[in-house]
């Protein structure tokens, strides 16, 4: 469960960004947001403490086919 | 008009060409006129440069007269997603906010399809800002599917699938964040390549999420395909996130036995909710591969919700930063669905986002452990659907959106998460006559494998070469 709520985006949006969005609008983007929630924070535990985002790249390149 | 010049491979053309059985003045003339004949269709073009191609074809026909080297697409048509810089010239990015945007500098793909010969007939229909796999455009029209113009051609590199499927082009550039080059291939019918996350140089093209975008071909052939990745991979100073590795031999893979390569067969996510037409065509082109001398071997797949989540999570904050400005100032100027699916990532805590980028370490290297120990090749539905009409996945902003395109994407979204190579080629028909596709995904950096087994199915098979009846002529 994800406790956004409408009233959150709409003040996000006009506080960080500047932007006045309306009842749909702030709605539509809870539900994206509330949906992704539990399952991000979900995938967050599985976190390593020293891994970092550079991983990535070192990881395309170590692979070989071979 | 000549249908038999314009059913030409990409490749055969380049051969015919550079051997004088044919002129490149010929070829672009065909090419041109096709395009004439069926553009008010398609809307496959936003740009259209004939004059400038004719000139450059004359240009490559000079230089074969007088015995000089020419590159390995000399005098072939193509045309591009109007997201790659072209020095002075207009790039849309298929977005009204760009309508006017003039680049002061080349993309990298384009100036080494240019030196390789290549001719360049404009810039193509595209989702706004690469957003969107369905094909709509607010700003400039939809594109239409040459198989049914009612129905989808996929996006967001539209124009480059409808372009190529209709025999206008003989190949296209895309790009790929979720499936833009993957989706239009399958829906319209023909090969697409996504290759390695850092394979292909991104220097001039129109970015939406620096994580997951590939730039790549769509071709009719795989041996097309292989032919312009060959071209454009390769470190590019311009992008250092571009890799250091060798080039392989793409085209040369093409036409080797694919006799002892291990397919693997997924369990799970990859096979819900099926179309029958998508079903039926999984379990014929298996036969292929296994008449071919292929293994199957049943692999398992890891949770998928997770990836899809994370993916969302990566692209939406690397878009929202890349249009935040615009989004602020010029907010009515996106359509609706470009802007909610931008927006939400002014949402995502920073925490998030960079928690989403780290586990992507691990989760891709645990799937090519686990997946590619077993087998060399994935082989997974392109869409779990045929293309659908237009406007039944016309959605907008509405609420259904998200739903929606996780349908249409959801087999492809995955992929780009993990960064792999992924090479999408047609493998039957629905009953309504749309194309039904699938994926062969490899470990990174296995382009060469993926167009060793693309090409033997493409041997065995004739899917590649049925052309649009809206096309015959």
């Amino acid at each position: 469960m994800s406790n956004i709520d409408d009233d959150f985006v709409r003040n996000l949006a006009r506080m960080w960004h500047g932007l006045a969005l309306s009842d749909a609008e702030a709605a539509g983007i809870r539900a994206i947001l509330a949906a992704q929630e539990p399952i991000a924070e979900a995938a967050a535990s599985a976190m390593s403490f020293d891994a970092e985002p550079a991983g990535f790249s070192r990881f395309l390149e170590a692979d070989d086919e071979s | 008009m000549s249908r038999a010049l314009a059913e030409l491979s990409l490749v055969d053309v380049a051969d015919r060409i550079a051997r004088r059985e044919v002129s490149a003045v010929e070829v672009a003339r065909n090419a041109i006129a096709r395009i004439e004949a069926l553009e008010p269709t398609l809307n496959a073009f936003i740009s259209f440069e004939p004059e400038a191609a004719l000139a450059d074809a004359g240009r490559i026909d000079t230089a074969i007269g007088r015995g000089e080297e020419v590159g390995p697409l000399a005098g072939v048509p193509l045309a591009h997603k109007d997201m790659y810089y072209r020095a002075g010239k207009v790039t849309t990015s298929g977005s009204k906010i760009s309508r006017g945007f003039v680049a002061d500098h080349d993309s990298t793909v384009l100036l080494r399809l240019r030196a390789a010969g290549a001719l360049h007939l404009g810039g193509l229909n595209m989702s706004e800002f690469v957003t969107g796999p369905t094909g709509h455009n607010l700003h400039y029209g939809d594109c239409h599917n040459p198989w049914n113009p009612d129905h989808a051609p996929g996006g967001s590199s539209s124009g480059s699938g409808a372009a190529t499927a209709a025999r206008l082009v003989y190949g296209a550039m895309g790009s790929d964040t979720g499936g833009s080059i993957r989706i239009p291939a399958g829906m319209c019918g023909v090969v697409g390549l996504k290759p390695t996350q850092t394979r292909v140089t991104r220097h001039g093209a129109t970015p939406l999420c620096f994580s997951f975008d590939c730039c790549g071909p769509l071709t009719r052939t795989v041996r097309d395909a292989a032919r312009m990745l060959g071209v454009i991979a390769g470190h590019d100073p311009l992008d250092p996130t571009s890799s250091r590795r060798a080039v392989d031999g793409y085209e040369a893979a093409c036409g080797r036995d694919a006799r002892g390569l291990r397919v693997g067969v997924p369990t799970g996510y990859y096979n819900e909710d099926l179309d029958p037409a998508v079903a039926a065509m999984m379990d014929a082109s298996r036969k292929t591969f296994t008449d071919l001398g292929c293994e199957l071997v049943e692999v398992d797949m890891p949770d998928h919700d997770r990836i899809n989540t994370l993916w969302n999570v990566i692209l939406s904050s690397e878009a929202a930063t890349i249009h935040r400005r615009w989004l602020r100032d010029r907010r009515d100027d996106y359509a609706p669905q470009v802007r909610r699916r931008l927006e939400v990532g002014l949402f995502q805590p920073a925490t998030r986002y960079i928690e989403a980028l780290t586990l992507r370490t691990g989760i891709a290297q645990a799937f090519v452990d686990d997946v590619f120990g077993a087998c060399d090749v994935l082989h997974v539905p392109t869409m779990p659907m045929p293309s659908p009409p237009l406007d039944e996945i016309a959605v907008g902003d509405g609420d259904d959106m998200p739903a929606v395109i996780l349908r249409v994407s959801g087999f492809t979204r995955p992929i780009s998460f993990l960064g792999l190579p992924s090479l999408s080629l047609p493998g039957g028909f629905s009953a309504a006559g749309m194309p039904a596709c699938f994926q062969l995904v490899g470990r990174p950096f296995a382009e060469a494998t993926l167009c060793r087994l693309g090409d033997a199915f493409q041997q065995a098979t004739d899917w590649h070469t049925r052309l649009p009846e809206l096309a015959d002529f």
